[in-house]
């Protein structure tokens, strides 16, 4: 043995991996040559040294104490996957530009390769023996990692297209036409292959600026890749494009993203449409003394923008709901008194973003019945089935999402499924919440395909619900979509009139939304008020939790219905008042006596937050006024009180409403510091306010918003709070 | 004389299938969405990773960054993880592509030569309380280039082995070594004082 060998063979001496015959020739050769047991003991020495002083010198490194709680953020918060994070070998990338690097970088190398290995046969036919054994041979490492190449097949998310590399499957055996997306990825695996493997640094990932430097480091370490054939490299540069192409015309997806929250491109949202939000404005209360409005539990605009802000784009002002924000927490509110459906909260005390004003926090508290005590459930689940429905982050988070619901059944629920797509059909009849193996068997099975045929699938739902009515139970219909339903111009409005009649027959309707590209928005929205429902949107299995599991009282069983609020405002004691929010929610002042107005609905446990800012009378701002009438005179009370709050709801099944007031006088302005719920629910408020650049949002700042909630975050067993102060940091970062 | 030994990999003694089960069930509970067990995870493997990224990032920020980022990606990436390998080194796995591609990416001006980054690269908010040596150590390590330093973490603080390496970071083994053996002259050349007075 030479010393050269002989030194080559340290490392894996001192691990031990070495075969006997090997060893034994390794110490044969210690035993003779001084030099090289002298550099054998100074490894030996020098490993021991740098392995102690590296955890000396890093000894006193303490993860942060909230660690828990940033991880918790950063899961719900839905921060994009990074494509390369789980395994180096493990290299679908998804970025567009990566793919255009993959494809110069597999022909550089191939034509380099060519030159200089050799090995390549300019066959046409693709190499078996040659080349597969070279490629597995990379394949395979992954697998003995424990690291597959192939897409997550966890247990509760269950990918239609498993992409699976195994060992034995050569890639350039890798198929050219539809799908798509496995062979660009494939190619793309291979692109990574070269780019990790030279040990390239991770911003070589973005194109043009790799290609041409990179190329003479990739061969020195790729040899094995040189072999590839030709013709090989053409079907995956094909595969590329077609990669490519059908990736320029629908959003960027991942197939082996387990949680299904898509990356894509930034300006992607060309077809999601927001209603325009004129916002409240400040109106006087001597000509205005009544402000009337419909409460609203839906909190999708939260998901909705937390989204954006974690794609790193701020979103749309249309698409920022003040009061769906602020909703989406829960508060602190007390329950109920003994046979009364909900609390009323009042809390009032200096603007935080206008110092002369004052704000006003109104809360409605629903009373918390634990799941055991829900009354039983008939459910339908409506399943949107159509292509478009075709993405991880739609139909198999549908299915994961339902699951979680499933498992929550008692045996006295029923559960029946129609799926709409094309045409409508029943998937799984009325099934009672024991038989969990049968109904989830049923939702295995779906699978996307075909044009949406929304409006007769919710014929057939409803029709089920009705068959399975039960009374004094919670009839419901669960439509699960991406919004995207073509039932036809003309029958928008038929739509809509069908689900306002079903309505009257105590079948409700509640619209999860997924996925984005397709997210119609107002569509939904005005689909679950009209059919008594809720609405909420669906980015992430944690989210489902939330909405499904956490809050299944709530989002699906109503203690309450039609419920308004009408607040009279004291001319003496207020100047102007402004309603924050609740834009699409408001009635006239008639509407609030009026029993056959629909309004919204509150769920078991859910709350209700709204917040005026007022203008005291003391204030020196001036409005815009009305002459004074000449047949009527308004004859002031005389009173310290601000405002009155008159509620309005209907308990489920009855047809005449209860009314409930309550008072708020001037004197219970605070002084001192608010309570907790009001300083974080305010917060929310003002970010809200921020996000809209409204107007009216004073000095309002991302830095207060930051210092209060941080302050006001309380114990937040699950986080959320937590996570809404990492999306308004990042929030910052994008201004 | 002390000798801080972790076992990456351990075989077929009874504490090592104690400690298997006890991880499957972690990972189990993780997949199932308990919140305990996705604490436990988190609590128990962070502040190594830690100490990990610290040396392979040069920077206690981008460190905690990284770490955090490693372990969001890897709870949602969970059904990943086949159990061939210890939970630990499939995070550190996570960890050194974080690192790579999120962590070094945001230094936009990195050149794409071997440049090794400055030795007095100090991130805003390092520890100056610390002794020297620490801050000697740290600094050498820093001031390899980022694939050195790679080996050099996964070796002589993971205390994996060369052929364990290869296939952590995607290299052949005679990668490994030859990184190895340039990564060492260059901390011995930077390190003689302090290695010396820990000698034996």
């Amino acid at each position: 043995m030479t010393c050269k060998r002989c030194q080559d063979r340290l490392y894996e001496y001192l691990d031990g991996t070495l075969t006997r015959r090997q060893r034994e020739n390794v110490e044969a050769h210690l035993a003779r040559c001084n030099g090289c047991r002298a550099a054998y003991a100074a490894e030996r020495v020098f490993a021991q040294q740098l392995t102690r002083a590296l955890h000396d010198a890093t000894a006193d490194m303490q993860p942060a104490p909230n660690v828990v709680f940033k991880v918790n953020a950063g899961l719900a918060g839905a921060t994009p996957v990074h494509p390369l994070h789980t395994g180096v070998r493990m290299s679908w990338i998804r970025l567009h530009k990566a793919l255009s690097l993959g494809i110069v970088a597999c022909v550089i190398l191939v034509v380099v390769g060519v030159t200089r290995y050799g090995t390549v046969r300019r066959a046409t036919a693709p190499h078996s023996e040659d080349t597969a054994p070279i490629v597995a041979h990379n394949l395979e490492q992954p697998q003995k990692n424990g690291a597959p190449v192939a897409v997550m097949t966890d247990e509760s998310l269950h990918v239609k297209r498993e992409v699976s590399v195994s060992a034995s499957a050569a890639l350039p055996q890798v198929p050219v036409v539809a799908p798509a997306m496995p062979a660009g990825a494939a190619s793309a695996a291979v692109a990574g292959q070269i780019a990790t493997s030279s040990g390239a640094r991770g911003r070589a990932f973005v194109a043009g600026e790799m290609a041409p430097p990179a190329a003479p480091r990739l061969l020195r370490s790729s040899a094995r890749l040189s072999a590839m054939s030709e013709r090989s490299e053409l079907m995956l540069a094909d595969s590329c494009v077609a990669y490519d192409n059908r990736r320029a015309a629908a959003p960027c997806v991942d197939v082996c993203d387990t949680d299904a929250t898509v990356q894509a491109p930034a300006r992607r949202f060309d077809t999601e449409d927001y209603s325009r939000i004129y916002e409240n404005e400040f109106l006087e209360a001597r000509n205005n003394p009544l402000s009337t409005f419909s409460i609203d539990v839906d909190s999708a605009s939260y998901a909705n923008v937390r989204r954006f802000i974690t794609q790193n784009t701020l979103p749309p002002k249309d698409a920022v709901r003040i009061e769906e924000m602020i909703n989406y927490f829960r508060y602190d509110y007390p329950q109920p008194d003994e046979g009364h459906a909900f609390s009323i909260t009042t809390e009032a005390a200096p603007c935080p973003w206008n110092p002369e004003h004052t704000l006003v926090m109104i809360g409605l508290q629903g009373k918390q019945i634990a799941v055991s005590n829900l009354p039983p459930n008939n459910l339908v689940f409506l399943i949107d089935v159509s292509g478009s429905m075709d993405e991880p982050n739609k139909l198999p988070l549908v299915k994961a999402a339902l699951r979680l619901l499933v498992n929550e059944l008692r045996p006295q629920d029923r559960v029946a499924m129609v799926v709409y797509a094309g045409a409508a059909g029943v998937v799984l009849e009325s099934t009672p919440g024991s038989d969990k193996a049968r109904i989830l068997a049923a939702l295995e099975q779906l699978q996307a395909g075909g044009s949406t045929a929304g409006g007769a699938g919710i014929q057939l739902a409803y029709k089920i619900a009705k068959q399975n009515f039960m009374t004094g139970g919670n009839n419901r219909v669960i439509l699960a979509t991406d919004g995207d339903f073509n039932v036809g111009a003309s029958s928008d409005a038929e739509l809509v009139r069908m689900i306002e009649e079903k309505r009257g027959d105590g079948i409700y309707l509640t619209v999860l939304g997924f996925g984005m590209g397709n997210y119609k928005d107002n569509k939904m929205e005005q689909l679950a008020d009209k059919g008594n429902g809720n609405y909420a949107y669906i980015d992430s299995l944690m989210e489902a939790k939330k909405g499904l599991v956490n809050e299944m009282g709530g989002t699906l069983l109503t203690i309450a219905n039609d419920v308004k609020l009408q607040i009279e405002f004291n001319p003496a004691t207020v100047k102007a008042y402004r309603l924050i929010g609740y834009e699409n929610r408001m009635l006239k002042a008639e509407d609030f006596n009026n029993d056959k107005k629909d309004a919204g609905e509150l769920g078991a446990g859910h709350n209700v937050t709204a917040f005026y800012e007022i203008v005291p009378v003391s204030s020196t701002q001036t409005f815009a006024s009305v002459d004074a009438l000449k047949y009527q005179a308004t004859v002031p009370q005389a009173s310290d009180e601000l405002l009155t709050v008159k509620f309005r709801y209907k308990r489920p099944g009855e047809t005449n409403s209860v009314l409930l007031t309550k008072a708020l006088g001037a004197a219970l302005v605070k002084d001192s510091e608010p309570s907790e719920t009001f300083r974080f629910a305010s917060a929310v408020a003002e970010f809200g306010l921020v996000l809209r650049d409204s107007e009216f949002k004073g000095s309002a700042s991302i830095s207060n918003v930051l210092a209060r909630a941080r302050k006001a975050k309380g114990a937040d067993h699950e986080g959320y709070r937590a996570e809404f102060i990492r999306m308004v940091e990042q929030a910052e970062l994008l201004r | 004389m002390l000798h801080y030994k972790v076992n990456v990999n351990v075989f077929g003694d009874a504490r090592h299938s104690q400690m298997m089960s006890e991880e499957q069930d972690m990972v189990a509970g993780v997949r199932a969405g308990d919140a305990a067990a996705v604490a436990r995870l988190v609590e128990t493997h962070s502040p190594r990773l830690l100490r990990s990224a610290v040396l392979l990032c040069g920077c206690e920020a981008d460190a905690h960054d990284a770490v955090q980022e490693t372990l969001v990606t890897a709870l949602r990436l969970i059904g990943r993880f086949r159990g061939a390998s210890s939970l630990y080194t499939w995070l550190h796995g996570i960890l050194i592509n974080v690192v790579r591609h999120t962590v070094r990416a945001r230094k936009l001006h990195a050149p794409l030569e071997d440049v090794p980054e400055p030795a007095d690269h100090r991130c805003p908010g390092d520890d100056c309380a610390r002794t020297d040596e620490a801050r000697a150590v740290r600094a050498a390590v820093a001031a390899l280039p980022p694939e050195y330093r790679e080996v050099v973490v996964l070796r002589y603080f993971e205390e994996m082995k060369v052929d364990d390496i290869a296939r952590q970071l995607g290299l052949r083994s005679g990668t490994v070594k030859s990184r190895l053996h340039y990564a060492a002259a260059r901390l011995r050349a930077a390190l003689p004082p302090e290695m010396q007075r820990r000698g034996e």
